[in-house]
């Protein structure tokens, strides 16, 4: 049946206009409930359980659907989602019958009020269908609102309803089930409790006026780590001046959250204040402390010259809430029996919430989820609610989970749908595959990885030509085979856009059948490539380059180490290591040659653990081993995707997928080149290549490490390298590869930017069809956009999962000493790398409960003295290592310094027992201060 | 204008049939033929009417867009008049051959409406002198049977009458920059007053007699016609002569006090059905162009 739909719309331009959409109304929609012979085979989507084995409920207890209202729904879904509680959830989205339950908007009735009418009509509908199906078994749909009126009016037209309150709290055999409710408390009840904090937040009409005419400015609130009494707002907009807004005192965050968007309003210039460089923790549990927060933020306050200022705002209103889950921890109230309780979150930026639960001694002491309802005016904390249970605080799983989480990797296990799309096994290779398809089985190919590699994406082969010229193959998994633009698995691929690879456990992005096994090139079976061949002389000069779509069969998964070996005895002379050989002779030319480019071999302290193979606890930290074969096939990668970027930005020049790496602007560089003079070295920074040179130059005969200190220190100088659309930038320089062009190709099992390249190559040689969002460069742009932020994210999680290792290896490992190098020196603290760990640290001199050693800190060398001993950088010192669990949540090495001895600052090396590390004790002594 | 064969027989048979008050389709000279009006047929403007007179056959769209008042009169809204001579009503339209024809319609058009009782144009001011409603009031011939001014003038006002205009409110901030907010409510609209909207009443000089709503042939027998705007008080608002011929005094003045009371019937039945037409609601079975 047609019926129209009228609405008015406000256009851009600022007049009306009047749209009408037709409607077709379906009559084939069922009930969904099972055994429902009039809605006969009009059954699609989700169906409702014959017999919804509810929880009991001493409200209704004969067996009952649910429908819950809009609001409701929207609400507490997240919060309250059972299987099995929400029986009527899906069928309530798409109203079923929907001939006779369509609603027309009435005279004199509201949007919502049509919405409200329209869902009790469908529920008096279902009343009186299920009615009609069968008299003996009396099922019920409960229609569940928040909304007095609504519930109301369903009374009076007969239809069961209660407050979703209500019905939660009546289900007996279920009592956590209440402390999940979002806590929406209905406006009236909050004004009465409590004065009012904080100023109301303005409407968005309001905003966007405000923003319009200049009044107010619209930015990214970002709270500071150091001190909840702080934050900065980046202003969105091309304006290079004011860029950054401090916000300081609660009454001017005005109740905004870490990542909202907000409204600011500049204060005047006599109010500006710089950024104060206290750190300060919100450690209050009362509401009452609102004096005392504002006597905190006199404090901030100090005395600073006028340059220091920095313009100051204040919120005047949030466009974009930003809430997500939050990690975090339960701090008990003190008050026995009480159901209200502050949940610190895992993220400092996050403010502390109020969570209402009943079961708060059996969430201590474990990590939770908590999501923010709302923060109302009267509230010193936003309102929450709890969501899930993660585990005990410091087991390895309940760590990762939240790692995972805090760091947006999604890591779910893939979803049916997704799954659909895989092939199906047994998998072989047919006639189909092999159109567009060059046979490279008979050809000597071998693949080397670090030991344990499942997902193997790329293969090597070298061989002598009749023209004794060298032909040279790099293979890498056709991926793109297997995932095909625009279904489940290509999306599920593109969101999560990354591998990431933590200590113990991988997150895959792609379904374990194609990244350990389908896409995997293991040796001895025939597997679908994705090849680059070149034809090159022997001082490695490329003479023709070739991509084909091809099936290979690899010959060998050697090891970095296993493929030395082969390289390295001269007795074996199999193919395999004839072709090794060849490889490994073009691989030094070819690094040679990029090196005097000016490319760049930075160093970064990389760390493995040795795991228990069965508590998969960590027994030992190692460095990471490089060898020839190591370099041998980087060397071969670059040289693929240099070569793949070349060719596909030839072709689309407009939406070709790059990588590229800014150089870091001068200033980068400062540290790294005092560094280098306290040392009476010097580092030129003008070119990549000056650096490389003078970075290779710059060598100590008593200091061997100070090379690669220095070139970690660079590494910390450097930007981060992005990936970018063609069309959409004008920059494409690599400037740590000295590469004017450069993408990723070679790894596609893992990173999502590699399937994009492996289509758009495709199309480049005719081997597959393009499809419109290829060719889409502001699609290629959002596509980047995520990439760029997953990269960035799985890296956090690495160094967070390292971080956690190392970790629980000290906690194993009790105290120790190390040997350590200053990184780093600031004005209170040195920051230290122990070589043999890779790990850095930071000792602190100042402690709080001490008194303040003399210090003197000097910016030009740098240095800092301490008492009288002078610390540069790059000194050798010793300090200890142990961990400090004073704070659950966030357990940290600390280390404090052993050499040189400095009297009362140091420890001596022998006097361990008396620190003490404790939390609790600690907290002890502070409350008899 | 649309032409039709006639032989001087004919032509006699007609002219002496009016002198006897008796017309070929068994009228009297001041009978209209049955007139059909149904309104609210194109769902996506905000005012549409559909007439047909005998086999005359209009449809009106009234468009209101957001617009400036003209600078003479800042706080008043207007009306812009556009007639479509559809090539299917007859041949000759083809082309630009209406085009003549539809601005004739259309300034005629502008003149009955050209004066402040017709409509009231300040309810379509927004705020003085920056923003006001435009009707666009777009009229196109689908057939045509004679008396094609009185038909279109029966379908505006049948159309103004229909028309709804959403309502909006200013918002003005501290800074004195306005911006309109719109209601979300699609009944929250502003209708128009067509009280004082004056119908055409067109009297064709046929012999010595005249007679109103003159069909195709009967105009081809007249010489000269009348055209009488008239409100449905019986005032005239606008007079015009049209065709070759011309027209004592004498014979004007009887032919305006005819007009009147021909109007004055007209409007009243119109306003009645109009109004009967609204109270069957929204639920009304539309009849459209399928009926």
């Amino acid at each position: 049946m047609l019926k129209s739909k009228t609405f008015l719309k406000k256009t851009r331009a600022g007049g009306v206009m009047k749209i009408v959409r037709e409607h077709y109304l379906r009559d084939d929609i069922g009930c969904g409930a099972a055994g429902c012979t009039a809605c006969g085979g009009a059954h699609e989507g989700p169906a409702l359980e014959p017999q919804p084995q509810d929880l009991a409920s001493s409200l209704c207890p004969q067996p009952h659907y649910l429908l819950p209202d809009t609001n409701v729904l929207l609400h507490q879904i997240v919060s309250a989602w059972r299987p099995g509680t929400w029986a009527s959830v899906a069928s309530s989205l798409r109203l079923p019958g929907s001939l006779e339950t369509y609603v027309e908007q009435e005279k004199g009735e509201n949007a919502n009020d049509r919405n409200d009418r329209a869902i009790r009509v469908a529920a008096k509908w279902y009343n009186e269908h299920l009615k009609k199906m069968s008299t003996d078994n009396q099922l019920q749909v409960i229609f569940i609102t928040n909304d007095r009126k609504n519930k109301e009016k369903a009374v009076e037209e007969g239809i069961p309803a209660f407050t979703c309150e209500e019905y939660v709290k009546s289900l007996t055999a279920n009592p956590e089930l209440i402390d999940r409710l979002a806590c929406l408390s209905e406006e009236g009840n909050e004004i009465e409790s409590g004065k009012i904090i904080f100023s109301e937040h303005l409407p968005l009409s309001k905003l966007q006026q405000g923003i319009k005419s200049g009044t107010y400015l619209q930015g990214t609130f970002r709270a500071s780590r150091e001190n909840y009494l702080e934050a900065t707002v980046w202003i969105h907009g091309d304006n290079e001046e004011n860029k950054e807004i401090i916000l300081q005192g609660l009454k001017h965050l005005n109740r905004a959250i870490h990542e909202d968007i907000v409204a600011v309003e500049l204060l005047p210039k006599s109010q500006w204040v710089a950024p104060s460089s206290v750190v300060l923790h919100d450690e209050g549990q009362n509401e009452d402390d609102v004096e005392k927060e504002e006597e905190r933020e006199q404090m901030l306050k100090t005395a600073v010259s006028e340059k220091m200022l920095k313009p100051t705002g204040r919120v005047v209103g949030i466009i974009k809430r930003n809430w997500r889950p939050y990690c975090g921890m339960l701090s008990k109230s003190d008050i026995k029996e009480s159901r209200r309780h502050l949940f610190t979150p895992a993220d400092k930026r996050i403010p502390r919430i109020r969570i209402e639960t009943r079961q708060a001694s059996t969430l201590e002491g474990r990590r939770i989820i908590v999501a923010i309802d709302g923060w109302p005016r009267n509230s010193r904390y936003p309102n929450g609610h709890f969501v899930k249970n993660l585990g005990d605080v410091g087991e390895k799983e309940t760590e990762t989970e939240v790692l995972l989480l805090e760091h947006d990797v999604p890591h779910q296990p893939f979803s049916q749908a997704v799954l659909s799309f895989l092939p199906k096994m047994p998998w072989s290779i047919t006639e189909k595959d092999m159109k567009n398809r060059e046979d490279l089985r008979h050809l000597c190919i071998c693949s080397v990885d670090p030991p344990g590699c499942t997902d193997i994406d790329d293969a090597l082969h070298c061989r002598e030509l009749e023209n004794g010229n060298l032909e040279v193959g790099v293979h890498i998994a056709d991926v793109s085979h297997f995932i095909r633009p625009g279904n489940a698995l290509d999306q599920e691929s593109a969101r999560r856009g990354t591998t990431v690879y933590l200590c113990e456990k991988r997150i895959d992005m792609v379904p374990e059948l194609l990244s350990s096994n389908l896409c995997s090139l293991k040796c001895d079976v025939d597997r679908l490539a994705f090849s680059c061949i070149w034809e090159m002389n022997h001082s490695a000069e490329i003479l023709k380059t070739k991509f084909t779509k091809s099936v290979i069969n690899s010959k060998a998964s050697l090891t970095y180490a296993e493929a030395q070996l082969r390289i390295d005895s001269a007795n074996i002379r199999d193919d395999i290591t004839t072709s090794l050989r060849g490889l490994n002779k073009l691989a030094k030319i070819l690094k040679k040659r990029r090196i005097e480019k000016g490319a760049l071999t930075l160093s970064s302290p990389e760390v493995r653990f040795h795991m228990d193979s069965e508590t998969h606890d960590p027994i030992d930290l190692q460095t990471k081993e490089l060898r020839e074969t190591n370099s041998m096939v980087e060397e071969f990668m670059l040289l693929a995707n240099i070569s793949v970027a070349k060719k596909i930005h030839e072709e689309f020049s407009e939406h070709a997928l790059l990588r590229k790496h800014p150089a870091p602007p001068p200033s980068n560089y400062e540290i790294l080149v005092k560094a280098a003079r306290s040392r009476n070295l010097e580092i030129k920074t003008d070119t990549a290549k000056s650096l490389a040179e003078s970075l290779d130059q710059a060598e100590s005969p008593t200091f061997p490490y100070l090379n690669t200190l220095l070139r970690i220190l660079a590494t910390r100088c450097m930007m981060q390298a992005v990936y970018f659309c063609s069309g959409m930038d004008n920059d494409f320089h690599h400037y740590g590869l000295a590469s004017p062009i450069y993408t990723h190709f070679t790894s596609p099992i893992r990173r999502y930017a590699d399937v994009i390249v492996h289509r758009l190559l495709a199309v480049a040689i005719g081997a597959d069809c393009t499809y419109p969002e290829l060719t889409d460069k502001h699609k290629l742009a959002d596509i980047c956009k995520n990439l760029n932020y997953r990269h960035k994210m799985a890296q956090y999680a690495q160094r967070a999962s390292v971080a956690f290792h190392t970790q629980l290896f000290f906690k194993s490992k009790g105290l120790v000493s190390e040997e350590a190098y200053i990184l780093f020196v600031r004005k209170n603290a040195i920051v230290v790398l122990i070589p043999k760990y890779g790990l850095e640290g930071t000792v602190f001199f100042e402690e709080k409960d001490k008194p303040n050693p003399r210090l003197i800190y000097d910016d030009e060398i740098p240095s800092l003295k301490i008492e009288d001993t002078v610390f540069h950088v790059f000194d050798k010192v010793k300090v200890k290592i142990m961990l400090d669990s004073s704070n659950l949540q966030h357990q940290k090495i600390l280390m404090s310094l052993v050499e040189p001895q400095i009297p009362g600052i140091s420890l001596p090396p022998d006097d361990i027992s008396n620190m003490n590390l404790n939390g609790p004790e600690k907290k002890k002594m502070k409350l008899e201060k | 204008m649309a032409s039709v064969a006639l032989s001087e027989a004919e032509k006699v048979y007609i002219m002496h049939g009016v002198q006897e008050d008796l017309r070929v389709d068994g009228r009297g000279c001041e009978d209209y033929r049955c007139v059909e009006v149904e309104t609210d047929v194109v769902s996506n403007t905000s005012g549409s009417a559909r007439v047909k007179l005998g086999h005359t056959d209009i449809l009106v769209g009234v468009k209101a867009e957001m617009g400036t008042p003209k600078l003479e009169k800042p706080n008043e809204g207007y009306l812009e008049f556009f007639v479509d001579c559809s090539a299917n009503a007859t041949p000759d339209f083809e082309g630009r051959g209406g085009d003549d024809l539809g601005t004739e319609i259309a300034n005629t058009l502008y003149r009955i409406f050209n004066n402040k009782s017709s409509v009231d144009l300040k309810t379509l001011c927004i705020s003085p002198r920056e923003h006001c409603w435009v009707l666009y009031v777009d009229v196109l011939l689908l057939e045509c049977d004679g008396n094609l001014f009185d038909a279109i003038s029966i379908a505006v006002k049948a159309a103004l009458f229909n028309t709804r205009i959403p309502r909006v409110r200013v918002l003005e901030d501290e800074e004195g920059s306005k911006d309109i907010e719109l209601s979300d409510d699609p009944y929250d609209c502003i209708r128009l007053s067509v009280e004082n909207v004056p119908c055409i009443v067109t009297l064709c000089k046929i012999g010595c007699r005249h007679v109103v709503d003159a069909t195709l042939q009967e105009e081809a027998c007249s010489l000269a016609s009348l055209l009488v705007s008239v409100t449905s008080k019986g005032v005239v608002t606008c007079l015009r002569k049209v065709g070759k011929g011309s027209l004592d005094p004498e014979s004007i003045f009887e032919m305006m006090e005819t007009s009147k009371r021909v109007g004055k019937v007209l409007h009243a039945s119109l306003q009645s059905i109009l109004h009967k037409e609204e109270s069957l609601g929204p639920k009304r079975q539309k009849v459209g162009f399928l009926g």
